[in-house]
């Protein structure tokens, strides 16, 4: 079983100028996220794993696996307790 | 009985009116919002008793089910069928009035039909420049000083547009300012009829001196832009994703700049300088 993360469809969103900037309608909030945040967010698809993510990461900005584990775990965590994104378990 | 277009730059919602003292309501809150002109959007009113038995509730809810748009309070009921345009209206007698429990629905139906025309209310204040012959929208959060602007601006080289609701046009073409009928505490002269050219729009604070800056990226312009909507909650996601497009395309055609204002008219002598140099517009950008 593999953990497929998914932005919340509540969520409207669109990126300007590279960045994300998200209406949160219900809780009254507007976010913006940076390059990386933004690019995060994109792959928070329903296709893609925490590992996935890091993966595509690491290739596309040219750090180590090791290195944006904890900003990318911590970056999520923030995204699951602001009911941003949630995750399908799925066989992969 | 006459039929009354409600007409707010693009936007136009036919009122069929069954009530003679809704009809006279209507013609004497909305005077120079009402037009003969032809739209498929239409709107059926109707006068009734008590909606509700619950507790007297002014604010509305308004949110979206399947094919409808849907605004209730305890003194009105709205239903929209957003395939065909059409709706009805009910409204019940209330302790804030009839013409505060319209209003307040009109708001929300007209800011709805304004996204199908790429055009957004804002809560701001809206002031066109006589001499630069340009208009200005001032936006920012309650007690941030739009009134005061409005104030400051009363004289005859200016016209206030609205200093609560304005109604912003976005095409390629430019930004385009219509007065709208929904004031705050200061009511405009104008009519439906005005359109008025944009060239500048300040998020406005109070200081000590005088300053136009631009500090804000361009993400950061769209949420700042965001954040003083109206009733973007009542929306669903697609629309607030076409908002949030009008939005970024408004942002590339006339940049959001930061303007810091002493409680004098001398803040405009900033204003013409800022218009003199940038002249307004700044380059048309794809994305």
């Amino acid at each position: 079983m593999a953990s497929f993360i998914n932005q919340n469809a509540d969520v409207a969103w669109r990126k300007i100028a590279g960045e994300a900037v998200l209406v949160q309608a219900r809780q009254r909030q507007i976010i913006i996220f940076n390059e990386v945040g933004s690019r995060i967010w994109e792959l928070c698809d329903g296709r893609h794993t925490l590992g996935d993510i890091i993966n595509t990461l690491a290739q596309e900005f040219l750090v180590s696996r090791r290195e944006l584990a904890t900003d990318v775990g911590s970056f999520l965590k923030e995204l699951f307790q602001r009911d941003l994104v949630y995750c399908v378990e799925e066989n992969k | 009985m006459m039929i009354p277009t409600l007409t707010l730059g693009e936007v136009a919602l036919r009122l069929q009116l069954q009530d003679e003292g809704l009809a006279r309501l209507i013609q004497k809150e909305y005077d120079g919002f009402l037009s003969t002109r032809e739209t498929p959007y239409q709107l059926r009113l109707n006068y009734t008793s008590r909606l509700h038995p619950d507790e007297e509730q002014f604010n509305l809810t308004a949110g979206f089910n399947n094919d409808y748009f849907y605004l209730r309070s305890t003194a009105l009921i709205c239903f929209y069928r957003l395939a065909t345009g059409r709706g009805v209206l009910h409204v019940a007698p209330s302790d804030y009035g009839t013409e505060a429990v319209l209003q307040n629905g009109f708001r929300y139906l007209c800011q709805l039909l304004a996204l199908q025309q790429h055009s957004i209310f804002f809560h701001a204040a809206g002031i066109y420049h006589w001499g630069l012959q340009k208009a200005f929208l001032f936006m920012g959060a309650s007690g941030s000083g739009k009134t005061t602007i409005c104030r400051l601006s009363s004289t005859s080289e200016y016209q206030i547009i609205s200093d609560d609701l304005v109604l912003v046009g976005i095409t390629p073409g430019g930004i385009k300012l219509y007065p709208s009928p929904f004031f705050g505490e200061l009511k405009g002269e104008s009519s439906h009829c005005q359109a008025f050219p944009v060239a500048g729009i300040f998020l406005i604070r109070k200081g000590k001196d005088n300053q136009i800056t631009t500090p804000l990226s361009t993400s950061e312009q769209v949420a700042t832009l965001a954040a003083n909507l109206p009733y973007v909650e009542s929306y669903d996601r697609l629309r607030q994703q076409q908002i949030l497009s009008l939005l970024a395309q408004l942002a590339y055609q006339q940049p959001l700049s930061q303007l810091t204002f002493t409680k004098q008219p001398s803040f405009w002598e900033e204003i013409t300088f800022f218009f003199n140099n940038h002249r307004g517009v700044k380059n048309v950008s794809s994305y």
